[in-house]
């Protein structure tokens, strides 16, 4: 981590104090956009979320308390809760209406790292498609864990479930999964890296 | 979960933070929800300047509106509720201002038996996810943030440098400045002040559009952006 990074403690203050909000940025845009491209593979969409999602984090900051997880996992609930509104939104054909409008500061340097970003999640973008053959509360765990790389018990405490109860829902949606993915290379190269952290945690 | 991969900041990243760290700065009461402006797409396709609100039927203050006349010249409106449509005609006639308004939307969801009467504007809301957006803004008469169109019309919709009316979205109003200069002071002019939406969605926009000599004035889109982008 880089000399940006601020105390969890300070998190809090983010929607007042600047030049917090400013190391906790630093510290976690990387990873929101990298989030977010595993999600929705239109540059300006993401750079909407992000603001969108920042905006959301300065002013819910004052509630976030450390106990309850990570800075990082507080910011990717947010981020899902945003790429959840924008889906039923395009459902809706509605526009987003906010405060900063992320593509209007996106010049061809930043779109083009955007798009990047964008391409190499592209077989975890399907993946996240494939996801929607899977129950609710099933998704969700292995969504945590296959697209965003959470460990089990990381996900579990996320979502409020015993690491146990969260590893019997695993091998379940895995095999849901396998019988949904049309392609079995897609499955194999998700179904490495499930095996692991599941076999790791057992 | 977390990499805390720090990568170096690019120009979007620059662009934003500067946008985020001026929107901290800013007094959390000066802030709304960011839901409140979630009307703005549908809103802007019909009217010269519109810009969301959220609605509650709770807490209303006193008056429903307020007119006046500051020291320059400048008349000011502010909304608190969207009730009395024809007190408020009344009074802007008094200012010499010929006014159409209408909250029929607002009427139509309002709760049978609110006794308070009218629908509170209160873009703050409850203390919910909150916060991003603080002020929408447009005005008409001259361009902001984007689209105007103007029917040629031979300068009777005024000098385009300067607008007929500018509209703010504030804490808990809905203000609407019409300069001393304005036509809506001086000509043959109506000011149309109307709902939009679905209020019973507790969501809605009002909007703002005026006429010079009986000839349509500016069709400003939403606007509704951050520092630096009107």
């Amino acid at each position: 981590m880089g000399v940006n990074q601020i105390d969890d403690s300070d998190v809090a203050r983010i929607g007042r104090d600047p030049d917090l909000l400013d190391a906790f940025y630093r510290e976690h845009a990387g990873d929101l956009r990298l989030f977010l491209a595993r999600r929705v593979d239109d540059p300006h969409e993401v750079a909407d979320l992000v603001a969108e999602v920042f905006l959301a984090a300065i002013s819910t900051a004052h509630r976030y308390k450390p106990s309850q997880g990570s800075p990082g996992a507080w910011l990717f609930g947010i981020a899902r809760n945003k790429v959840a509104d924008a889906q039923r939104r395009k459902a809706r054909r509605l526009r987003a209406e906010s405060r900063i409008v992320g593509r209007r500061l996106l010049d061809e340097d930043s779109m083009a790292r955007m798009e990047e970003r964008i391409e190499a999640q592209r077989l975890t973008r399907a993946l996240y498609q494939a996801l929607e053959s899977l129950p609710a509360r099933d998704r969700l765990l292995m969504e945590l864990v296959a697209v965003d790389g959470l460990t089990i018990t990381e996900a579990a405490e996320q979502l409020g479930v015993k690491p146990g109860t969260a590893r019997v829902r695993l091998h379940r949606s895995r095999a849901r999964l396998r019988e949904h993915l049309g392609d079995p290379s897609l499955f194999e190269s998700i179904d490495a890296g499930l095996e692991v952290c599941i076999a790791q945690e057992a | 979960m977390s990499t805390g991969t720090q990568e170096p900041l690019d120009n979007f990243d620059i662009a934003l933070l500067a946008q985020l760290r001026s929107e901290v700065t800013k007094e959390p009461a000066r802030r709304v929800r960011r839901g409140a402006l979630s009307l703005g797409g549908v809103a802007a396709a019909s009217a010269a300047a519109i810009v969301g609100v959220t609605v509650f039927g709770s807490s209303a203050p006193a008056a429903a509106y307020a007119v006046d006349r500051g020291t320059n010249g400048d008349i000011t409106i502010t909304i608190h509720r969207l009730s009395d449509a024809a007190g408020l005609e009344k009074q802007l006639a008094s200012y010499g201002i010929k006014a159409h308004v209408s909250y029929q939307a607002a009427r139509e969801s309002q709760a049978p038996g609110d006794a308070a009467g009218g629908v509170d504007l209160s873009p703050m809301g409850q203390g919910d996810v909150g916060g991003s957006v603080i002020t929408g803004q447009a005005s008409a008469g001259s361009a902001s943030n984007g689209s105007l169109d103007r029917n040629a019309g031979g300068g009777a919709c005024g000098d385009p440098s300067h607008p007929a009316f500018t509209a703010n979205l504030g804490s808990n109003d809905y203000v609407i400045t019409i300069p001393k200069a304005s036509p809506l002071q001086h000509a043959d002019s109506e000011l149309s002040i109307t709902t939009t939406g679905d209020v019973s969605k507790t969501l809605a926009g009002l909007s703002v559009d005026y006429t010079v000599d009986g000839q349509h004035c500016g069709m400003g889109s939403l606007s509704v952006g951050a520092p630096g982008l009107r």
